[in-house]
This record gives structure tokens, C-alpha cells and sequence, in this order.
């Protein structure tokens, strides 16, 4: 089976794809503010009209080169092109400011290689344990790990809980409109025939994701850069600087696969801790932050093994582990594959997208060794001509899946509405969960009751259900939890 | 800052008025149909009016907030809601000639050479990407139908 999926993922138009797709990630990533859940959400729509194969292989090399090519923006200009690539200023831009840009590109590169590598062994390794898990469990422990997968993605909001609970409720609700996936029931329509569809993902998430992001760079009033290093040395000597470190790089290696396998701690997560762990590590703390080389390659191993480890519980259990996943659950579901133990029972398809994903990992390694010091070019194209090419492509993007032009006007609504609630520091993503979770949620929740004889008791009773609620419980309370206890221990200290 | 804490308290305002009219309308759909969206909703809402209560206890008066450069996102988005209304008027390919041309010159941008190369060159690589890799119909518009 694998050398039929490895024949099936190198074929010509499946390699056409993975080409676009590396080429398409590493001219999004290089743009400093924008990461991978713009790009895989702006190809999104696109997928629908590809055999399901291409369309996840195209995705994975999106998705892959811009966490890779997020780095280019915070090496050459100190910004993050993306919550994966923060920790990559903190050395990389130092080394940049040194006259090492290729070199810090290289280190980028290289380690991103390796990282990607490794989670996906672990992707090849733990799917099938998980898969077997997923068998054991039925609707009432599906429907506790929905709304666990919800809470987790709420508190990874860092302190803003409340509005990531409101807001994947309110991808839940969005959810509903439309026919009820027990009786075909047509709800909260409002008698117009537009809504009796089911609202359509793909607007939905373009109007989050993309175009509140070009609304953000419009407001910005950027343009002009004042200072950008160019990568005149050779990015080569920064891939043999990495591989010159492999205590750093399994290390940050595993870090990102654990980050990515647990819902919700996406790599965001991955690259401060990797960072955080090796200067711990370091004999030689005081460098790291003016152009520690280990300083950047950790960050950058633990976020590419982060990227595909993410892809864990979203193949095997059809539980996203963050927004730019729940955009492949998307993509699933638009091919009508339930993603889960089902898409395992898919003859070569498993095969052929896991063999897909390690050939991305490799594509967007040589063309970022090759390519990288020109495509850090783009971070000079101004924002007023930018902006404009992006709106367009999410207006094409959303009405050419359904060829409704309704769907374009969601989308600028979301895109208004996703802008308004990123600045307040509302988690969007979990509006995107929410919604891509719902139909599954509900479905899984009236089998349970039905299980349960109509009784909410079900899900304590039975014992993986009671468990995972437990935790459910334990991790919307600890962010309030550890004030607490600082609280109680100084009350008795203070009273002695 | 004043003004952003306006904004989110309508955010919020708005949030438990759709989520109070979602569980109203659950009183008069079938049980199945109507039980996990009441739970979703009253929820919702309940959080939601937790929010904007603690929130406007305790807000207190601050100076406005400055705008930093680039266009005001209000202007922004209502040029996107014209950018459809003209879609729907006069087409997609006119309508994003003239908002591919529009934008840069609304942000400051006044080489026209540019401006114009741009403009004809996006629209034509968006509308061959609609036409022949997509396969779906250009919207015409009403003036062109």
C-alpha cells in the first residue's frame, strides 16, 4: 500500500501541485503578518474542484512552506510573519543585523527540514494507535471530545477564555442554520432560500482569515520598509550549521510533535517553548537573543514538526488541532470523506496524502535553499498594491465554490467581523471550529442521548466520557486556578 | 481606546441578541431539532451578557483612540460592501478593474503607469483563472445581462 500511495503522490499532476502549492506558501509566508491559516484558507476554495488526493497534498505543501517561509519576515525585517515564527526574531534577526542573513535563513531551512521529517514519522507511527482508539469510542466520548477539542482552543487564548467559549458557541450556531442532521428540520432560516443550505465554510473562513488579515495590512498605512537585510551570504552554510546541532534538533523535535499532537496547542506554543527549553539547556545563556545559532534553529525544528503533528488528531480522530487544520477538515468534508477511522478505510488515499506530506517536506527544503534569498524579495511589495490582489482573490475564492454570489457578501461580513474581534483580542479561530465541528457535535450529542435513554447522565456515567469531562473541567478552570492557589498560600503566610 | 471599548460592547450587544432570538425560536421547532441549539444559545448568552456586564461596570473614560496610518477600517470595509454592490451592477471584470486601480490611488499611490499595468494585468490573470482553470461563469452584472 505504501509504494502504491508513493506512486499515486508522485504523480505528474499530484507533483504539479505540490510544486504550486511550496511556491504558493513561501511567496505568503515571506509576507511579514500573514501565515499559514491565510494561505491554506485563500487555496481552499480552489480545492474543491481537484481529486481529493491533490487537493490535501496541496494544502500540506501550503501549509508547510508558509510556517517555513513565516521565517524570512522575522529574520530579515524583526516581524513575525506568523504566531509560528516569533521566537525566530529573537536570534534571527540579530544573526540578519550581523551581516549572516543566508546563514540564518539556512539555519531556518535546514531545521525545518528536520523537523518536518520527524513529525512525520510520528505522524506514521501514531496514526494507527489513535485509529484504533477512535474505533473503541462512540457518540457520548466523540461528543465530549468535540467540546474538549473547543475549551482547549478557548484557553490557548492566552487569559481570554470567556470570548473563546463565546466564540466557538457562535460557530456552533452558525452551524445550525439550515437543515438538523437528525430530521433534515429546517431551522433559523428566516424563510430565505440562501440559508436553507447550510452556511458554506469556505466564505466563512476566507472572510476570518484572509480578509480581515488584508483589511488589517490596508489600516496598517504600510508600505515603505526602512530596513531590510538582503541574504547576500550562503544560505547553504546555514544548513550545515543546523545539522551540525542534532542534541538541538531532536529536542525541539519532540517538543513539536507533543505541542502538536494535543489539540489546541498549535505552534504558536511550539516555537517559545523549543526556544525557552534550549536556552535552559544552553551553556551559553548570555548569547542567546544577540544571534545564538541554536536559538534559531530550535524554534524553527519544533514548528515544522509541530505542523504536520497537528495533522495527528485531525486524520485520525476528525478532531482539528488548530484552525489551519480544521481547514483540512474542511477540505475532507468537501470531498465527502468524515475524516476519522473512515478515512483510514480509504484504500491508497491515507497512503498517498502521507506520502504527499513527506515529499512537501523535502519540496519547500530545496526550493527554500534555492529560492529563499528571492523570495525575501516580496516583503517589499507595497500594501496598496497587495491589499487590493488579495480582496479579489477571496471575492474568487468565495463565489467559485458554489457560484453564488450571496457567498461573497458572507464573506465580506466575517472579514468585517473577523477584523473588529482579532483587534480586541477575540481567538477567531474557535469561531471557525465551532463551525466546522457543529453538524459532527450535534449528530454525535442526539446518539448519545439516544444511548443514554434521553438523559444528559450519559456522558458521566460512562467512564472515558466522565474522564475527558473531568479534564474538560479541569482546563476551563486553570487559568483561574493558579491565582487561586498563589491567593490561598499567601493568606496563611500573612497570618502567621 | 474608548472608541475600540464601544465597538466591543456592540459586538458583544449584538451577540446576545442573536443568540436570545436563536433560543426564542427553538420554543417553536420540534424537540430533536430544538435541543442542542437551546443549550448552545442560552449559553451564548449567558456568557455574553456576563462579558458586556463586567465590561461596563467597569469601563472608565479614557482618551480616543488614534488612528495609526492607512485607511480607517470603516472606510475599508464599506468600499468592500461597494466593490459587491458594483459586482452586481456592472460585473466582475469592470468592477475589479476599477477597485484594483481605485485602492492604490485612495492609499496614496499616484503613478498612474503602475497603477493602470496593475489594474489590467490582475483583472486579466483573474478572469482567465475563472474562465479557464475554475470553469465558473463570470459574474455579468445587471448592466451587461
Amino acid at each position: 500500500m505504501w509504494l502504491q500511495g508513493f506512486l499515486v503522490a508522485l504523480s505528474p499532476y499530484n507533483l504539479l501541485f505540490l510544486v504550486l502549492g511550496t511556491l504558493y506558501g513561501l511567496f505568503i509566508g515571506a509576507l511579514p503578518g500573514v501565515g499559514p491559516t491565510f494561505g491554506v484558507a485563500s487555496m481552499l476554495p480552489l480545492t474543491y474542484a481537484l481529486p481529493t488526493d491533490t487537493a490535501i497534498i496541496f494544502l500540506c505543501a501550503i501549509h508547510a512552506a508558509t510556517a517555513y517561509g513565516d521565517s524570512i519576515a522575522s529574520i530579515l525585517l524583526n516581524t513575525p510573519g506568523g504566531a509560528g515564527s516569533v521566537a525566530a526574531c529573537w536570534d534571527g534577526h540579530p544573526l540578519a543585523r550581523q551581516g549572516k542573513a543566508g546563514m540564518a535563513l539556512g539555519i531556518s531551512t535546514g531545521g525545518a527540514l528536520f523537523g518536518g521529517l520527524v513529525g512525520w514519522v510520528s505522524l506514521v507511527l501514531i496514526s494507527p494507535l489513535l485509529v484504533t482508539l477512535a474505533l473503541m469510542i462512540g457518540p457520548v466520548e466523540y461528543t465530549v471530545v468535540a467540546l474538549l477539542a473547543l475549551s482547549l482552543l478557548a484557553v490557548a487564548a492566552q487569559g481570554e477564555t470567556i470570548k473563546g467559549l463565546i466564540l466557538g458557541g457562535m460557530g456552533l450556531m452558525v452551524s445550525f442554520i439550515g437543515p438538523d442532521p437528525v430530521n433534515g428540520f429546517m431551522r433559523f432560516t428566516c424563510g430565505l432560500m440562501y440559508l436553507e443550505d447550510t452556511i458554506n465554510i469556505i466564505p466563512v473562513t476566507l472572510g476570518l482569515f484572509a480578509l480581515a488579515q488584508a483589511i488589517k495590512l490596508a489600516t496598517e498605512g504600510g508600505g515603505a520598509i526602512a530596513e531590510v537585510f538582503s541574504a547576500a551570504d550562503r544560505v547553504i552554510d546555514g544548513v550545515k550549521e543546523a545539522f551540525r546541532r542534532p542534541l538541538t534538533l531532536i529536542r525541539s523535535g519532540i517538543i513539536g510533535i507533543l505541542l502538536g499532537i494535543m489539540p489546541a496547542l498549535g505552534i504558536s506554543t511550539a516555537n517559545i517553548v523549543a526556544y525557552l527549553v534550549e536556552k535552559r539547556s544552553s551553556r551559553e545563556q548570555e548569547t542567546f537573543g544577540k544571534g545564538n545559532a541554536a536559538g534559531l534553529l530550535a524554534p524553527e525544528t519544533a514548528k515544522s514538526a509541530c505542523v504536520v503533528g497537528d495533522l495527528v488528531p485531525t486524520f485520525t480522530l476528525g478532531i482539528p488541532g488548530s484552525a489551519t487544520t480544521a481547514l483540512f477538515l474542511a477540505a475532507l468534508m468537501l470531498h465527502g470523506i468524515t475524516p476519522g477511522p473512515e478515512f483510514f478505510q480509504k484504500g491508497v488515499l491515507p497512503y498517498a496524502v502521507f506520502c504527499g506530506i513527506l515529499l512537501a517536506q523535502v519540496t519547500f527544503f530545496f526550493f527554500g535553499l534555492v529560492l529563499a534569498r528571492y523570495f525575501a524579495k516580496v516583503i517589499r511589495i507595497p500594501n496598496s498594491l497587495l491589499v487590493p490582489s488579495i480582496v479579489t482573490l477571496c471575492f474568487l475564492g468565495a463565489y467559485a465554490q458554489r457560484n453564488e454570489i450571496y457567498d461573497v457578501l458572507l464573506m465580506i461580513f466575517f472579514g468585517v467581523l473577523g477584523y473588529i474581534l482579532q483587534r480586541r483580542g477575540y481567538p477567531v479561530a474557535c469561531i471557525v471550529l465551532g463551525l466546522v465541528l457543529g453538524q459532527m457535535l450535534e449528530g454525535n450529542f442526539h446518539r448519545a442521548l439516544i444511548i443514554g435513554d434521553g438523559k444528559l447522565s450519559v456522558f458521566l456515567t460512562e467512564p472515558i466520557s466522565a474522564v475527558l469531562l473531568l479534564v474538560l473541567v479541569l482546563s476551563l478552570a486553570s487559568p483561574y486556578l493558579g491565582p487561586l492557589w498563589r491567593r490561598l498560600r499567601r493568606s496563611p503566610a500573612k497570618e502567621a | 481606546m474608548r472608541r475600540s471599548a464601544d465597538l466591543e460592547n456592540w459586538v458583544l450587544g449584538l451577540t446576545i441578541l442573536a443568540s436570545g432570538a436563536m433560543l426564542y425560536q427553538t420554543f417553536f421547532y420540534p424537540p430533536v431539532a430544538a435541543q442542542f441549539p437551546r443549550l448552545v444559545s442560552a449559553f451564548v448568552f449567558a456568557l455574553s451578557a456576563y462579558l458586556l456586564a463586567g465590561r461596563l461596570r467597569g469601563q472608565a473614560s479614557s482618551p480616543r483612540a488614534k488612528r495609526e496610518g492607512g485607511l480607517a477600517w470603516w472606510a475599508f470595509a464599506l468600499g468592500l460592501f461597494g466593490y459587491f454592490a458594483l459586482v452586481l451592477v456592472a460585473g466582475f471584470l469592470l468592477a475589479t478593474l476599477l477597485f484594483l486601480a481605485a485602492i492604490p490611488v485612495w492609499v496614496g499611490r499616484t503613478r498612474w503607469v503602475t497603477v493602470t499595468v496593475y489594474s489590467l494585468v490582475t483583472t486579466a490573470l483573474l478572469g482567465a483563472a475563472m474562465r479557464w482553470v475554475l470553469q465558473v461563469p463570470i459574474p455579468s452584472g445587471l448592466l451587461f445581462r
